[in-house]
């Protein structure tokens, strides 16, 4: 099975006039066909730069290398209107702030009719703004018919972002890249939104790469997750695997520290990991993670970068007590 | 005794104006009603979701916000009617440690200058104003090196720490949390959460902790009030909120939320609430909450009050328990 | 106590991954190298001026009718005028008038529109309506005009010149405050110093204002450039410093009828020293602009900041 996307060594530098900085490093990863990746991190991670790079929008003063193959085509210096062209017909972005992605002086109608039309011509003015009723009802607005016609500020924010999701799968695309599309909304909207993205999705057999900081969403949505630490990729797991049998300590220590609703014992203090995510910057030899480590190898942790080991099937972790304690590389 | 605080039927009402000569047309009840007590080493989880109101009463019982009507009395004394000289000297008694911890802080102000200000304005310890900084910053596990340095050179978490230790230079009793770590990461969260607890028991502070993170308000709160556009639908202690849940929308809210747990997520049966917050301005008449119920019925055009039974309060006709 | 939290060893990560140490007001400014040169020019031309006792070659004032005017010269840099004084003399001693008139309208009049512009700012309401439309009045009027009434009405003395050019330039600065800050009255930090107890004037004072030096540094460094202008203009137009005293303005005005004749430098001279100073003031003006905004320079913290 080919996948949607393959990105291989993805390294992501900036050029400043005191040194160039690392932000990302060695990311790697594939998403299979209708499949849900999480990529989850904290801020600083790189997760939402990782995605900046796989749409190639970036500043100029970054130096990409590696590998980004959409259904088998390089995206890295791939011409701007190769870009174009997959953007928004193969590949859709749902982005966190709904109101400023959509433009406030067009109705929302004609935003999705005008997504359609850019990658096929041949739709009559009639066919696009049923197609857009169509869509609309589909993600869940009631009154589809009439609010067609409104613009962006009369929807609340919950209805913004689902017009957003309807504009973006109306081609269809093969992959859907949703940076952090609930943050910004209350969780019972929040429940809605990603109802409509999974509905979506089933509906499209899209891919879904969906970026968060929010461990509960992605243990709803995900089918396989990425958890990133200050530029890299530490774990990759089934989502089972990831929260059941977890590897890599960063991403124990973050679970262990949730404040959980379904919590029994209440009166024990959260576990806090000590310290804090180091910047591109300001990195220490060796594993990013390591002076936060409570498992921290000395002599070896804070010498040599880990290397991603197998911890099960399907499952890695960038980690050396993982090596050690019997995974493979 | 009398409990610490005791909010009895705060209203805030915004005039809305329209038309070419601006004439009031009608009014927004951001606060429609509130009551709630509060003891000494307690902390009561005020949650919701936007335009429910919360915030709006945090900044009443601090005294930013003019409340319409209702007083706010700590020990015994309203000082929801107060001004002046008596307000600022009520001021030492509660107060906010705000949501943004770097907006919060001012930017042209050293670490020491922001912790002492409340006591210099107060005329508090005079004379070494920076030992007892060094003393709050201490207090919320800040070494005393951070005392000169500014806001911008701190992390979210530190700067937050920081923020608890000014509301805490005046020694209140009772401290209103407005969001305090919705802007920080997991990781930085827990610290912070862990801190407010320890500094509860340290110092016997009441805690009104407004949250929408249900998660988070569950591992903190002895009492949880939900708001749902400016009314409480249900207060009760934290453990029977989150397992005896009787006001639809409570159930609708915790159902929402998502558990980083994939077996449970997958086990779930989520309550999918219909359509959206009606418009403040355009109330439904009766029960504000029955246009996305499903438990909606003809019963419901009149307003449901908050009944108690068994020291659980909520505010539905058409609840399980009823 | 509390389990003790680490500080990050510099300033937190930018939007773009980087750290960088955010640079103070001054390295800022030392970066902008026009602004550099301009300060380094007002400073000359201020120990010039004003220590014209010291630096100019002749004595003030010190006539040779028998010389008459001279072009510049090895012994007159600057040639001599009418009267036969040496010109660069001249202009150095009137430079202590012009500068001195220009920094006190410069002062006054920031002050007076600081004021009023944080207090219609941060009121609000009615007292932000009656002092933004007595300042709409003031720019409605056509100055120039207004101060050439004025003078003639209050005599044309060093003094009144300051009042009344400190009562006209006030009203730029005035709106340029009470914008900001209008938008600083929202942020977060105002509603903590309340909260803390702080009165209204406490919050002003304490908070408002530091957080708007940038904003005054710099229309002061602007209006000290727009007073010499507008000082130099009356006094050239026969409304500002009268004869004896001179300023660079009324220097101008008495070789008006110059151009074309040799004597051409007694035009010129005076010019060029009103122009190398508003430019350099301009110069300075912007490099304290962009100093002032910590967004310049490398690196600012990310829109959520989440560590």
């Amino acid at each position: 099975m080919n996948p949607v996307l393959e990105v291989e060594d993805l390294c992501v530098t900036f050029r400043y006039r005191e040194g160039d900085v690392a932000a990302l490093r060695n990311v790697s990863f594939r998403i299979d066909p209708s499949e849900s990746l999480g990529v989850v991190g904290e801020s600083g991670s790189g997760k939402s730069l990782a995605c900046s790079a796989i749409m190639g929008l970036l500043p100029a003063n970054a130096t990409v290398t590696g590998s980004v193959r959409f259904l088998g085509q390089e995206l890295l210096g791939a011409s701007e209107s190769t870009l174009r062209d997959l953007r928004g017909r193969r590949l859709a972005i749902i982005s966190q702030d709904a109101l400023t992605a959509l433009n406030p002086v067009h109705t929302v109608g004609k935003q999705i009719s005008e997504a359609i039309l850019v990658h096929d011509s041949s739709r009559s003015r009639a066919e696009l703004r049923d197609r857009a009723i169509e869509l609309l009802d589909l993600v869940g607005i009631p009154q589809a018919s009439a609010r067609v016609d409104n613009y962006p500020h009369e929807f609340s924010g919950g209805m913004r972002q689902r017009a957003l999701i309807a504009m973006s799968v109306a081609n269809e695309p093969d992959l859907i890249i949703a940076d952090e599309p609930t943050t910004a909304l209350d969780v019972t909207v929040q429940a809605q939104v990603l109802d409509v993205l999974k509905r979506i999705q089933d509906r499209t057999d899209s891919a879904l790469m969906l970026i968060t900081h929010d461990l509960g969403v992605v243990a709803g949505v995900a089918d396989r997750v990425l958890v990133m630490y200050s530029g890299s990729v530490v774990e990759e797991a089934s989502v089972d695997d990831l929260f059941y049998e977890t590897s890599h300590p960063y991403t124990r220590g973050l679970l262990a520290s949730l404040p959980r609703l379904d919590a029994r014992d209440r009166s024990q203090p959260l576990y806090r990991i000590p310290g804090f995510q180091p910047s591109p910057a300001d990195r220490p030899a060796g594993c990013a993670f390591h002076p936060r480590c409570d498992v921290v190898v000395a002599g070896l942790c804070d010498v040599e970068l880990p290397l991603s080991i197998v911890a099960g099937p399907g499952h890695t972790a960038r980690c050396h007590r993982v090596a050690i304690d019997g995974g493979a590389s | 005794m009398t409990s610490v605080l005791d909010v009895r039927d705060l209203v805030k009402e915004y005039p809305v104006r329209s038309g070419v000569l601006r004439r009031v047309t009608g009014s927004v009840k951001a606060v429609n009603g509130i009551s709630l007590t509060l003891e000494r080493g307690r902390t009561l989880g005020l949650v919701g979701e936007t335009g429910c109101g919360k915030s709006t009463v945090g900044r009443c019982l601090v005294g930013l916000i003019e409340p319409t009507s209702g007083s706010v009395l700590l020990d015994g004394v309203d000082v929801s009617a107060m001004s002046g000289r008596e307000l600022r000297a009520a001021r030492r008694r509660i107060q906010l440690v705000f949501q943004d911890p770097y907006a919060s802080l001012d930017p042209r102000q050293s670490v020491e200058a922001i912790v002492s200000e409340p006591l210099r304005l107060h005329g508090l310890a005079r004379g070494s104003e920076s030992a007892r900084a060094a003393a709050l910053l201490d207090l919320v596990g800040l070494s005393s090196s951070v005392l000169q340095q500014y806001p911008h050179e701190l992390s979210g978490g530190q700067r937050q720490r920081v923020g608890i230790a000014r509301a805490l230079a005046l020694e209140p009793e009772v401290m209103v949390l407005d969001e305090p770590v919705s802007a920080l990461d997991v990781s930085v969260q827990a610290g912070i959460l862990n801190l407010l607890e320890e500094l509860q028991r340290e110092l016997n502070l009441a805690y009104v902790f407004i949250a929408h993170d249900l998660s988070v308000v569950r591992h903190v709160s002895h009492e949880v009030a939900v708001m749902y556009l400016g009314r409480i639908v249900e207060y009760v202690d934290a453990d029977t909120l989150y397992s005896t849940p009787q006001h639809p929308y409570t159930q609708a809210l915790l159902s929402a939320v998502p558990l980083p747990d994939p077996r449970a997520e997958r086990a779930r049966k989520r309550i999918l609430l219909e359509g959206d917050l009606p418009s403040p301005i355009d109330l439904p008449t009766g029960c504000a909450f029955r246009s996305r119920c499903w438990k909606a019925t003809d019963v419901c055009s009149s307003i449901p009050e908050l009944r108690t039974t068994d020291y659980h309060a909520f505010a539905c006709h058409n609840a399980d328990q009823v | 106590m509390a389990s003790p939290e680490p500080s990050p060893t510099s300033a937190p990560a930018s939007a773009s991954g980087a750290t960088v140490k955010r640079p103070g007001f001054w390295r800022r400014f030392s970066r902008h190298r026009l602004a550099v040169l301009g300060a380094v020019i007002l400073a000359l031309l201020a120990i010039a001026c004003y220590g014209a006792a010291f630096v100019a070659p002749f004595p003030q004032d010190q006539q040779d009718l028998l010389l008459g005017p001279v072009p510049p010269s090895a012994e007159h840099w600057l040639g001599t005028d009418e009267l036969g004084r040496d010109y660069l003399s001249e202009i150095l001693y009137a430079g202590q008038l012009s500068l001195s008139l220009a920094i006190a309208v410069a002062l006054i009049s920031t002050a007076i529109g600081v004021f009023v512009g944080a207090v219609a700012g941060y009121r609000g309401g009615w007292v932000d309506d009656v002092f933004m439309r007595i300042t709409d009045l003031f720019l409605v009027v056509p100055a120039i005009a207004l101060l050439a009434l004025a003078l003639q009405g209050l005599g044309p003395s060093p003094v009144s010149i300051v009042i009344v050019l400190s009562l006209l330039g006030w009203t730029y600065i005035a709106r340029v405050v009470r914008g900001q800050v209008v938008s600083l009255r929202e942020r977060e930090f105002i509603d903590a110093a309340r909260v803390i107890g702080a009165t209204h004037q406490q919050v002003l004072m304490r908070h408002v204002l530091p957080n708007l030096s940038g904003v005054i540094a710099v229309n002061v460094a602007l209006a000290v450039a727009g007073a010499i202008i507008v000082e130099s203009t009356l006094s050239f137009l026969g409304f500002g410093v009268q004869p004896p005293q001179s300023s660079w303005g009324n220097m101008l005005s008495q070789a008006s009828g110059l151009i074309g004749t040799p004597k051409v430098y007694l035009l010129y001279f005076p010019g060029l020293f009103i122009l190398t100073t508003v430019l350099a003031v301009n110069f300075v003006g912007d490099g304290m602009r962009d100093a002032a905004d910590p967004r310049s320079g490398a690196g600012r913290s990310s829109r959520r900041d989440r560590t």
